[in-house]
């Protein structure tokens, strides 16, 4: 286990975060939802403490603790005064080592699931985000959902929660993180509580993805009554860390990262069709998407995704120019201090390098590699990476409204889906 | 110089807090925070959409959009052009009594960023070109945050319903036919009486000297002449002496339950009170009304409580998603339920212990970055008229007791102040007050 530790005195806070490399692409096909349900389970009830008794301690405390996952992690994380630190600390003890891992509870968390499911049902942004990262890659193993569907949430059993459990947190996996008014003796004496895990790591899946379809799809996410269009669209690109990653950065930010971007002056300024238009690529231990999103109304949203196609194209073409390459290259490398401000920015800066097995300082070199780039390389990068024939465009609509007109762009696949079947 | 020095505070540990007046009326708060090289540069202005009138809503927020575009130095897209080159961001916020401009910059730039400012404090042009593009975009803007967006509809409703005198009735973005017909002579003179020295709070938290800091905020602002605005005189809100309900039928998977009960503006004793009530009712996994709804009865996917910090009397708003397929009527009376024990009976000594110690963590994290220290202390300075009540704030949630609890939970969360919004999405609406 590794122990990363951030002083700061300037606060009573301390956060710490216990991290594992086990993520959601652990879970076997058709399981989708396990590793979180196993690990919220996990925060319901102790060997110690009920699930009621659990909250009343943690909430007592004025403390905040919970799960997060990525595809390729997953973290329990707290927040405490200094003078609690010890207290929440062996509460996140008793849970990695001693969950109770109840019936009763399992169901009702199969039962808040689909509850949630419900809740992002009614958020056509969070439906844009889901859809595309379903169809963006078929076959991929990120193209799987994290949360689960009705289906898989309601078929986990509590024995494949039981039998995962113990090998979210193996000992070899474990980053623990400690960020506030804490010495580093101190932090190694309270890594040194954490117990010895009976379970082994689970094997890192084939983070290969398979061939990719070609050509445009549209996938039309049907959902009654929209004034707008939710857009969310793109492909696959190079892993975080990869060779090219730091160029297709520079060409990201250009592209749809800031607002001088190209993105956000044609549809924002220029056409005035959305709020916002930006583009962003998934940082993961393995390959992910690169994702274009904006929200224009839904008379112009045909014109706005052509567009966005065109520039797209573009893009791949011609790629950056001079211009956009300094100024962008600036922007990165100003905006570096501000992603390492904080005590919890440098700590999570150091775990993430742990996680993805990143070299030691590879977030504080940041800066100097983006000064060492050059135009050509930006611009081969993008020339190999990006692909404007083969674009996955998920739309939240009106069917009834905005198929016809969409249609009317030329995609080699059109495919309607209810925006409750998924 | 011609500052002011006024007050000095200490922040945290070791954070010195100054405020100095400009000859001009202009408010300047700085903190040196040497732990990072960059630092938060805030203007707020005494203005949002309270200084608006019925048929020109909207019209605060519009600034926020027109307010990053053409000067009469700086060309179309420039101001953003400038701050992105240096690695800087730059945003803004609207809200009913304040709007504030924020830059996150490397602290070299300081010089950069109050020339900036100071050149749109006073030199924006309002060319129909920019005003056209803009209303395009705030109109997308809130088709995105009212229209398509449930929570934002409701939210809306809301206090649409619940206020019928104060501007606290209309929406930060506006009614929609009124961005479409907001006109530049409006504009221009919205202008000229609210984005003025003597209206506006600038607050620095980061990495400068302050000798450096004073210097060039008189060099850059002390020419712009006061405006002479006057605080708005607002028709107080009539006291709501019946329950009002409003149902609506949408297009969602999950029904929403809302009620606003009427509440004292921030400035009020009561305030931090009710504030700390808000937190014991719903503030937590383990509080009574979150155990209740979401826990033990499942009827409910998520409950918040929140106290608006207004200046004048607002709403305490208790929302609810509900789980699929339950009945809004179930979970109104259990809200009902869970308000009168905490009012009348129940032992909520070790929930007092709980809160005190949520709110200050709560309190700590909102102070963890530079930017969020000046948002604090910007919005403090600008509602209160005085920073320090952050402090002040935060020694009071600390003394709450059992009978404060009750007593402003008997007074404030009264069934015939409170409007009630009901979203359902079955065919059955009604509406009734």
């Amino acid at each position: 286990m590794k122990t990363i530790v951030e002083p700061a005195y300037e606060t009573p806070l301390v956060s710490f975060q216990i991290s594992s490399r086990t993520g959601t692409v652990n879970e076997p096909l058709g399981k989708e939802g396990l590793v979180c349900h196993a690990a919220e389970l996990g925060m319901r009830g102790t060997q110690n403490l009920s699930r009621a008794e659990f909250d009343e301690k943690i909430d007592s405390l004025g403390a905040s603790m919970c799960f997060s996952f990525r595809r390729d992690s997953m973290a329990l994380s707290a927040t405490c005064l200094h003078r609690h630190l010890d207290t929440v600390f062996s509460l996140a003890v008793d849970v990695l080592s001693s969950p109770t891992l109840s019936g009763d509870e399992h169901e009702k968390l199969q039962r808040e699931s689909l509850s949630d499911l419900d809740e992002m049902r009614d958020s056509d942004a969070a439906l844009a985000a889901r859809y595309f990262n379903r169809h963006f890659h078929p076959g991929y193993i990120y193209c799987r959902t994290a949360i689960g569907t009705e289906r898989t949430i309601s078929e986990l059993t509590l024995e494949e929660v039981r039998e995962l459990y113990p090998r979210l947190f193996p000992d070899s996996n474990l980053v623990l993180g400690i960020a506030g008014p804490i010495s580093e003796s101190d932090a190694e004496a309270l890594a040194a509580t954490l117990p010895a895990s009976g379970g082994s790591a689970l094997p890192l899946p084939d983070l290969t993805p398979p061939q990719g379809p070609s050509g445009r799809r549209l996938i039309l996410v049907d959902k009654p009554g929209r004034k707008q269009c939710q857009v969310a669209m793109g492909h696959l690109m190079p892993a975080y860390g990869s060779d090219r990653f730091d160029a297709l950065r520079v060409a990201e930010v250009a592209f749809g990262g800031m607002f001088s971007s190209r993105l956000m002056q044609e549809i924002r300024v220029n056409q005035a069709w959305s709020y916002g238009a930006s583009c962003n690529i998934y940082q993961a231990r393995g390959r992910h998407a690169l994702c274009i999103t904006m929200a224009p109304a839904a008379e112009v949203c045909p014109a706005a995704i052509a567009k966005v196609m065109e520039m797209y194209t573009g893009l791949h073409a011609n790629g950056i120019t001079a211009d956009e390459f300094d100024f962008t290259r600036s922007y990165l490398v100003g905006s570096a201090a501000f992603s390492r401000a904080t005590p919890t920015q440098r700590l999570y800066g150091q775990i993430q390098e742990e996680l993805y097995s990143l070299p030691k300082g590879y977030g504080d070199g940041f800066a100097q590699r983006i000064k060492a780039l050059d135009l050509s390389r930006v611009n081969a990068a993008l020339a190999e990476s990006t692909k404007p024939k083969d674009l996955c465009v998920v739309v939240v609509a009106s069917a009834d409204t905005a198929l016809a007109k969409l249609e009317t762009l030329g995609f080699d696949s059109v495919e309607v889906v209810d925006y409750t079947s998924y | 110089m011609s500052f002011t020095l006024d007050v000095e505070s200490t922040m945290g540990k070791h954070l010195k807090v100054k405020r100095h007046h400009l000859h001009n009326g202009l408010t300047l708060i700085s903190a040196v925070d040497k732990s990072a090289p960059i630092l938060a540069y805030q203007t707020w202005f005494a203005v949002g959409s309270r200084n608006e009138s019925a048929g020109s809503t909207g019209m605060a927020h519009f600034f926020e959009h027109l307010m990053f575009n053409q000067t009469k130095s700086l060309a179309l897209g420039e101001f953003d052009r400038i701050i992105e080159a240096t690695g800087g961001d730059s945003n803004a916020a609207t809200w009913n009594d304040w709007t504030y401009y924020r830059n996150n910059i490397p602290a070299e730039e300081l010089p950069m960023i109050v020339k900036l400012e100071a050149e749109r404090m006073t030199d924006l042009l309002l060319t129909p070109e920019v005003v056209e593009a803009e209303r395009e975009v705030v109109m997308n803007e809130r088709l995105e945050r009212v229209d398509d967006d449930i929570d934002g509809f409701a939210s809306e409703e809301l206090f649409r319903h619940a206020f019928q005198s104060h501007p606290y009735h209309w929406p930060t973005i506006g009614w929609m036919s009124d961005i479409k017909s907001l006109s530049i002579p409006q504009m221009e003179k919205f202008y000229r009486q609210y984005y003025s020295p003597d209206n506006a709070i600038i607050v620095v938290v980061g990495d400068f000297e302050e000798a450096s800091l004073l210097s060039l905020i008189e060099s850059h602002y002390g020419g712009i002449p006061a405006s002479g605005v006057q605080t708005t005189s607002l028709t107080p809100e009539p006291a709501q002496v019946q329950e009002r309900v409003f149902s609506f039928q949408k297009e969602v998977s999950s029904p929403r339950l809302l009620n606003g009960y009427k509440s004292p503006g921030q400035g009020h004793p009561d305030w931090p009170l009710l504030m700390f009530t808000s937190s014991l009712l719903a503030g937590s996994a383990s509080s009574p009304l979150y155990r209740k709804l979401v826990i033990e009865e499942e009827l409910a996917s998520s409950v918040y409580c929140d106290l608006m910090p207004f200046a004048d009397p607002s709403l305490l708003e208790i929302s609810v998603t509900l789980t699929r397929d339950s009945d809004l009527d179930t979970v109104q009376a259990m809200v009902d339920d869970c308000i009168a024990d905490i009012a009348n009976d129940a032992d909520i000594e070790s929930e007092i212990t709980k809160v005190r110690n949520l709110v200050e963590t709560e309190f700590w994290s909102g102070l963890s970055t530079m930017d969020g220290k000046a948002e604090a202390l910007g919005h403090y300075q600008c509602i209160h008229g005085d920073f320090d009540k952050l402090f002040v704030m935060a020694d009071q949630l600390a003394s709450v007791c059992t009978e404060d609890v009750r007593r402003v939970t008997r007074t404030y969360l009264q069934k015939d102040q409170r409007t009630v919004i009901r979203i359902v999405p079955e065919d059955e609406v009604s509406s009734q007050t």
